[in-house]
């Protein structure tokens, strides 16, 4: 009787532990259009040495920002990247971009010892395949608690990746070539030709004593202020950067951040 | 003869020593602005963009000469009302309070003209202090800042518009700001027909700015057919100018509601002055 009982508990047990033990299944290893099976870490290994040819960047850039409550035109401009961290956009516009620097993805990638990784199966990102990466930190004190990563198997090409920090909350960025099937040969870095950014923006709030104008009422148009947001109705954030890139590991970034340091 | 006349009026002008408050008032003011921004305007950009700043980050110079311009502009054109109706509320009754309106009305001029050339005067005024104000917002400010991409907070959000289009949009703006403050120098030439001593007018003048302001500001769903049609609705529409698109619609109606203004108190300052006494 007492077994009777304690049976849909037991299933739900059952039921828990089937999809807890599903992921670290999957994390061995995911099976390739080949017939190959790829593990983890030769994924991430491709995807160090992918990283670490990206050193010396320079591209014109030109972005595209759609923020709620901001309006913004489109710019262009000349981004310098130099390994290990150092990132400038320089435009005579104001631009907005994401906190993070569009390659600091590159440079975390390079450091393997700083996560622990696991494949979670496969997923269609548009029209291409691409296999789920998680990356965990090993230390306790970095910001970041996840990274997933969504990995095109043949090339090793980041398609799509999601960050998520205590500090700045997740940031979804995803990762557009113009050649969508074969990857540069050569030394050169398989770089994207653009990036899209999207970022949780509904709590943003803009001071009320410095927008509230005494002249100007709402009675023509019947409509209130609130009621007119600037685009990005569904709260978020989104920055797309198109790159044309002009250098690559050629020393421009370097030799740009050195008249910067100069000047 | 009217043109004599201006000329006249506004020689007058220039020679009373409190037409040049409204220049010492606004070069002082804006070099404190200037100073304040100089030395603290980081923080204030921060306190603006500090929400936006927790995803996304702002490259390049914020705090440049239009923003301060812009900040200059939107702080001072509120006090400048008080500034033109000091000078052009003295226009008539000044003159009744020294006696001197029937020395000038023995010349051949009509007392529509002479009045008329007093409104002239008061646009001249109203456009020189605006100018002075102008030269302060759009050339000193991004002599010392330099110049960029304007950021502008709205009721709508943060616009930000390339330097490319803020000059244009500036002068334009000075055009719209133009219209509001003269509605004010005519109001106030308007109320100094009906005085004898300059402190009536100069003060009627501020308190209906006042109160009309205070209906404007004022939630109330009894107002809401009034407010469009009140001239402090519309004092601060050269803001628009900075909306993108530019509500040109509203614009035009703010300039059609304003050159109304005009017209009306013209029209009620010219009735009274010809049936003011000035005998006794």
């Amino acid at each position: 009787m007492l077994g009777f009982r304690l049976l849909p508990r037991f299933g739900a047990l059952l039921w828990g532990f089937l999809h807890c033990i599903a992921p670290v299944q999957a994390q061995r290893s995911v099976p390739e259009p080949s017939g190959k099976s790829l593990t983890a870490d030769a994924l991430v290994e491709r995807l160090v040495q992918r990283s670490s040819l990206i050193q010396d960047l320079s591209a014109e850039v030109h972005v595209l920002a759609d923020v709620p409550r901001v309006k913004i035109k489109p710019l262009s401009g000349t981004m310098h990247y130099l390994a290990p961290d150092r990132f400038h956009l320089k435009s005579t516009r104001l631009a907005l971009l994401p906190r993070q620097n569009p390659m600091e993805l590159f440079e975390f990638l390079r450091q393997p010892q700083k996560y622990r990784s696991m494949l979670m199966g496969n997923e269609a990102v548009g029209r291409q395949s691409a296999v789920l990466l998680s990356l965990l930190p090993t230390g306790m004190d970095q910001d970041w608690q996840l990274i997933r990563l969504w990995v095109q198997p043949q090339s090793a090409r980041i398609l799509q990746a999601e960050i998520t920090r205590r500090s700045l909350g997740t940031v979804q960025m995803q990762y557009f070539y113009k050649n969508a099937l074969s990857p540069s040969p050569g030394p050169v870095p398989d770089l994207p030709d653009s990036l899209l950014f999207e970022m949780d923006a509904s709590s943003l709030k803009l001071p009320k004593a410095l927008t509230a104008d005494l002249h100007r009422g709402s009675v023509r148009d019947g409509l209130s202020p609130a009621q007119r947001p600037l685009r990005a109705p569904d709260g978020k954030a989104r920055v797309a950067m198109g790159f044309r890139w002009i250098s690559q590991n050629q020393g421009a970034a370097a030799r740009f951040f050195k008249t910067q340091k100069a000047g | 003869m009217w043109w004599t006349a201006l000329r006249n009026e506004s020689v007058k002008i220039l020679a009373k020593p409190r037409s040049y408050l409204g220049f010492v008032a606004i070069t002082l003011l804006v070099a404190v602005i200037l100073l304040a921004l100089a030395l603290d305007g980081r923080s204030y950009i921060e306190f603006v963009t500090s929400s936006l700043q927790q995803s996304l980050t702002v490259e390049g110079q914020m705090l440049n000469g239009y923003l301060v311009g812009f900040i200059i502009l939107q702080m001072l054109v509120v006090h400048l009302p008080l500034l033109v109706a000091l000078v052009t509320g003295d226009l008539v009754s000044g003159e009744a309070a020294m006696g001197t309106l029937r020395n000038l009305l023995t010349r051949p001029l009509s007392r529509r003209g002479l009045l008329l050339s007093k409104y002239g005067a008061a646009a001249v005024y109203t456009l020189v202090l605006l100018f002075w104000l102008g030269l302060m917002a759009v050339l000193v400010s991004p002599w010392i800042f330099g110049v960029g991409d304007l950021a502008v907070l709205s009721n709508e959000g943060l616009q930000i518009l390339p330097a490319s289009e803020v000059m244009p949009r500036f002068f334009q703006a000075f055009g719209v700001a133009f219209a509001a403050l003269y509605t004010v120098a005519c109001l106030s030439v308007t109320f100094s027909c009906f005085a004898d001593n300059s402190i009536g007018p100069i003060v009627g003048t501020m308190a209906t700015i006042m109160v009309f302001t205070l209906v404007g500001t004022l939630d109330v769903a009894l107002f809401d057919h009034i407010r469009p049609f009140l001239f402090t609705t519309h004092m601060a529409a050269w803001r628009s100018l900075f909306l993108d698109p530019i509500p040109w619609g509203d614009i035009l109606f703010s300039m059609l509601l304003l050159a109304a203004h005009w017209v009306v108190l013209i029209g009620v300052g010219l009735w009274t002055f010809d049936r003011k006494d000035i005998l006794t």
